[in-house]
């Protein structure tokens, strides 16, 4: 404790509270000059231009379900910057959970990247509608756009005679199984399973021989997506089957809609999934393949391939298609989504924005994200003799000769979150249904066109390419 | 304990016993009688109650241990241990990955903007709380308390509610995208308890001393700087523990306020660590491990200053 | 010695101007600027009105309503906290062997990133995780459970959490207060040969009664406000959404469905409720200041 002396009382007497108000006040000035110093240095990695260049900012995602792709953006970014000497690219990661937060924050204040990613189809057409985004065909031909991406991939961010998202890379969708167990359990490991009774059969062997045969996580609720994708759409003959519930016109009922949930709810009585299937995420019950705990895992080529290239190639790694119980025209089809890169609403820049996205789509460039990442580039230019993995080839062939759909991208996501995810979730436990399962789906239906009218009438008015 | 017109309970003691004694083992009268004299029959039993008190205790240390140990233990294993047995100490352990860590994300940079915003943010808004609460707890003016009872629940107000409309300002401002958006931020945040501490220890600051500066003509700034705040040591060691533990472990807002690589932040770096296919536990734990030593230090170094802080009183 | 000063009339003002410039800069603006979008209601063809359709949407959607039911259910963890606390604060205090150790460990918790926590435990609590382990080899597999698996016990086992972060702020806080109780007048009691259970009863709970109430009021605006961040990381709502908080509600409404006046008419009523628990507290406060002695 200080001691006050008469001499420092007599030296601050009258002055002191003013002087210390003055300090104050030049303390906080001073700190108001520093912060707006600061900020006008530290925006190197924003949207803009400075001297004549400018500088265009992306945000984007996929090192997670591609691995390699952050390497390959750094790469073809600085590519770009070095050819050319106008515009300077800057390309941010970004993570799952901030992925669309943080864009939905940056539209909103109007200030934000020039390029956002965001998975394809109508969870890009959900922020297209919101007005966050500008559309592509304004800044690239009609006939580039025809003549260099394939009809599937543009058709599915493709909405009110406009095309949105630039297909970036696409995930073709499959299951990969393991071909020594698959011996093991005294079954064909180079022909898998076709039809759903087979299907049925070869799961009942594997779990004989002790594994998961279906390997799953849905605590993060990401599952329910891809179980309602590879067996929802099995009774849908064109895109309007599959959009008819949303517009209104038909309830999801019926065994049109609704064949695959028992479909869902056979396998998890029969035990075919883990145990755990509740408790862990969505990459942990993939893990269980790598892990060789399960026999068959949903996964996406990117990541098949990586399969492929560490668990000993062909003798060991085979990829199926869902197995087919619905008698549509898209039960024997092949999902081959693809994510999307699109404009923002309010980039200066559009045009040299729509330039990279054009870059990013030349062979040297799509080459080199195969290369780095094991993905494809959706590009009628891209060369099949760079494949380097059976599973690669095989998808490629279903891709190329079967239709391709992929349910989860044209349902509106609350559907899936509110819906789909609860509902199938209870299948899970003693007293689970079917039927709690479907009113789960019709009422989330019910209560996105209630809280989000503009996007049913988006939906009302969508028509959509032929598949 | 005289019952002051306050409207909110005094978190910290009013001004009592010397605080020396809390870290004396002499025994004194407390809860429990006084150690009985020493017969047979009664230590016996005296034994075998103290070590039922222990009980409890230990329970705890081992439900307080068990995540850390987890954490740390399966930090040091390879994948193929890991897949093994997440339970038991590492046979060999290695430092793979936290070379890995390091590797994969930029934690040094993330490291130094984490530590240099909570130190900033830290530092002013204990010093301006600090100035606040003298002002609520020993000058009076018009609206003290009103304003006092209006700023508390402030408290109340989830992050998550300031998102859009800060981040719309803050865009105005042009401050997005550096570390003074999530400062100011943080600052704001730490504000309402800061103050609120500050200001029941300082309401037990004898007034008498406070008299004689003024009678002795010495200003307020300088009653507070020069009186007040030395022997506050205490309750300011605990602002800025409790402040510094927000600002070091808060995701959310530096989340979306900082998405460059070059300003982000530790915790948001781990984040991409969890994410939607990655794999690695052991390189995962190894982050989590690195983010969580700094906060540790900082406490075990203040311990001994958090424990007074919160008794309060300045001694006689 | 020179004349007495006098403060000056503007100084408390002084005192308190940084500190307003930030509160209102953070929550003034923002509260503001939330009640006006909540009362946003976009109409078609991009037309706004302005109005009470938020809050109709939202108190029409049953999962606001559980979301509610959520944070009220978390409120029961808070008297177990609150006797857990006192338990150990107590046997702190009476210098239980080995007791500076425990009470370092006590606290260490309460210092810990909700993320890291929540990410730590999320492979504990899995079914095929360690805790499950530990509890089979103890041969006692009638308590093996789907910890954040089954929609019963998610919310439950996210409530041990929060508590197992949280009750080591109660035992500090409860610790210091005890600490500083006036030893005379347990000494008095002493004389009148008073039992344990008298004394606590009738001097140490007294004393303890305001750090109590604090406790319990910084309890309520945590389960209330400040949880996102464990079930976000630990069961992001699931399973079944049966452990969603206001908090998520708000933000998936705002950020991943681009409901952001809904979202807004949700925190409205999120800090309406915060407010009135407030307003409780400090009338129920009055009415324990006349009891008390």
């Amino acid at each position: 404790m200080s001691k006050v002396t008469s001499e420092s009382v007599r030296e601050d007497l009258t002055g002191l509270s003013r002087r210390g108000f003055l300090r104050l006040s030049g303390v906080a000035g001073a700190s108001a000059a520093a912060a707006s110093l600061l900020a006008s240095c530290s925006s190197s990695g924003s949207s803009g231009s400075s001297g004549g260049k400018v500088n265009l900012l992306v945000w984007y995602w996929g090192e997670q379900e591609a691995p390699g792709m952050q390497n390959f953006m750094k790469k073809a970014v600085a590519r770009y910057n070095s050819q050319q000497s106008k515009v300077t690219v800057t390309a941010v990661l970004q993570s799952s959970d901030s992925l669309y937060s943080a864009f939905a924050t940056a539209a909103q204040a109007g200030k934000g990247p020039d390029i956002q990613y965001l998975w394809g189809g109508t969870q890009a057409l959900g922020d297209v509608w919101l007005g966050y985004c500008a559309p592509l065909s304004d800044y690239i031909d009609a006939s580039w756009l025809r003549e260099n991406i394939p009809q599937a991939a543009l058709a599915q961010t493709n909405w009110g005679g406009k095309q949105w998202g630039m297909p970036f890379y696409q995930i073709g969708t499959a299951f990969p199984y393991n071909k020594k167990m698959f011996a093991d359990a005294k079954l064909n490991p180079d022909e898998p399973p076709v039809t759903w009774d087979d299907y049925t059969t070869a799961l009942s062997k594997l779990k004989k021989i002790g594994v998961s045969p279906i390997g799953a996580g849905f605590k993060d609720q990401y599952l329910g997506g891809w179980l309602a994708s590879y067996f929802g759409q099995q009774n849908f003959d064109t895109i309007e089957d599959a959009i008819a519930p949303f517009r209104g016109s038909v309830k999801y009922e019926g065994p049109k809609y609704t064949e695959w949930i028992n479909q869902v709810q056979g396998l998890v009585k029969s035990g075919f999934f883990n145990d755990d299937v509740q408790s862990i995420n969505l990459y942990q019950g993939q893990n269980l393949f790598t892990a060789r705990k399960a026999a068959i895992v949903t996964s996406v080529q990117p990541q098949i391939t990586s399969f492929y290239r560490t668990m000993g190639g062909n003798d060991t790694v085979g990829v199926m298609r869902s197995p087919a119980f619905g008698t549509g025209k898209f039960a024997n089809s092949f999902g081959a989504p693809a994510q999307v890169l699109l404009l923002t609403k309010f980039s200066p820049h559009k045009e040299e924005a729509a330039n990279f996205l054009k870059f990013l789509h030349t062979p040297a460039m799509m080459h080199l994200m195969y290369q780095e990442s094991g993905a494809i580039c959706p590009d009628n230019k891209f060369d099949t003799s760079w494949f380097d993995t059976e599973t690669d080839k095989t998808m490629w062939h279903w891709q190329q000769t079967l239709p391709n759909f992929w349910y989860q991208y044209y349902y509106p996501l609350p559907f899936e979150t509110n819906g789909v995810d609860p509902g199938l979730q209870q299948l899970w436990q003693p007293n689970g249904s079917v039927t709690a399962a479907v009113a789960s789906m019709q009422g989330a239906i019910n209560k996105w066109g209630e809280q989000t009218p503009e996007q049913l009438s988006a939906y009302k008015t969508w028509k959509p390419l032929p598949g | 304990m005289g019952s002051v017109m306050t409207t909110e309970p005094s978190p910290v003691a009013e001004p009592a016993t010397d605080t020396t004694r809390l870290n004396a083992d002499l025994p004194r009268p407390g809860v429990s009688p006084p150690p009985a004299r020493r017969t047979a029959r009664g230590s016996w039993s005296r034994r075998l109650s103290r070590g039922l008190l222990q009980i409890p205790l230990l329970l705890m240390a081992i439900a307080v241990l068990f995540p850390l140990y987890f954490m740390v233990a399966n930090s040091f294993k390879t994948d193929p241990a890991f897949a093994r047995d997440a339970l038991t100490i590492p046979l060999q352990p290695t430092l793979a990955k936290y070379i890995a860590a390091f590797r994969s994300a930029d934690l040094g940079r993330y490291f130094m903007n984490s530590l240099v915003i909570s130190v900033i943010s830290v530092a002013v808004a204990t010093t301006i709380a600090a100035l606040a609460a003298f002002a609520f707890a020993k000058m009076s003016f018009r609206g003290r308390e009103g304003i006092f009872r209006v700023m508390l629940p402030a408290m109340a107000i989830p992050s998550i509610v300031l998102l859009v409309p800060q981040f719309k300002l803050m865009s105005h401002l042009d401050l997005i995208n550096t570390r003074w958006s999530v400062i100011i931020l943080y600052i704001g945040i730490m504000l309402p308890m800061s103050i609120y501490l500050f200001r029941n220890f300082f309401r037990a600051f004898p007034d008498q001393l406070l008299e004689a500066a003024a009678i002795d003509g010495v200003g307020p700034l300088r009653t507070f700087i020069r009186i007040v705040l030395p022997a506050s040591r205490p309750v300011i060691f605990t602002a800025v523990i409790i402040n510094f533990v927000f600002a070091w472990n808060e995701l959310l807002l530096a989340l979306v306020f900082l998405q460059n690589e070059q300003q982000r932040t530790l915790m948001v770096g781990l984040t991409l660590f969890n994410g939607l296919y990655s794999l690695d536990v052991p390189e995962l734990m190894a982050g989590l491990t690195l983010a969580t030593v700094p906060v540790v230090v900082v406490y075990l170094i203040g311990q001994r200053y958090l424990m007074r802080g919160l008794l309060g009183g300045i001694g006689k | 010695m020179g004349p007495r000063v006098r403060p000056r009339w503007f100084v408390p003002y002084v005192f308190l101007l940084p500190v307003g410039i930030f509160l209102a800069l953070v929550f003034g603006y923002s509260l503001v600027a939330v009640v006006i979008q909540s009362l946003r209601v976009p109409g078609i063809l991009g037309v706004t009105n302005w109005g009470l359709g938020n809050y109709h949407g939202i108190f029409g959607d049953p999962l606001f309503w559980r979301s509610l039911g959520d944070n009220l259910k978390l409120f029961l963890v808070i008297p177990v906290m609150t006797v857990v606390g006192l338990l150990m604060a107590v046997l702190l205090y009476e210098r239980t062997k080995g007791w500076r150790i425990y009470r370092s460990l006590a606290f260490l918790p309460y210092i810990l990133s909700v993320p890291v926590i929540g990410v730590v435990f999320s492979y504990i609590l899995e079914l095929n995780g360690v805790l499950n382990q530990v509890l089979d080899s103890l041969h006692l597999h009638f308590l093996v459970h789907d910890w954040l698996g089954n929609p019963n016990l998610a919310l439950w086992s996210i409530a041990f959490i929060i508590a197992w972060q949280q009750t080591g702020l109660a035992i500090v806080l409860f610790l210091a207060r005890l600490a500083s109780v006036d030893e005379q007048l347990y000494e008095a009691a002493m004389i009148d040969r008073a039992n344990w259970w008298k004394r606590f009863w009738h001097i140490t709970l007294p004393q303890l009664a305001r750090v109590i109430e604090f406790f319990v009021v910084i309890s309520l605006i945590n389960m209330l406000s400040w949880v996102f961040s464990y079930v976000y990381v630990m069961t992001g709502g699931g399973p079944e959404q049966k452990t969603y908080v206001t908090e998520l509600y708000i933000y998936e409404d705002a950020f991943r469905n681009g409901l952001s006046n809904l979202a807004s008419a949700a925190s409205v009523v999120l800090l309406l409720v915060a407010a009135a628990l407030l307003f409780v507290q400090a009338i129920a406060r009055k009415g324990v200041d006349r009891i008390e002695v």
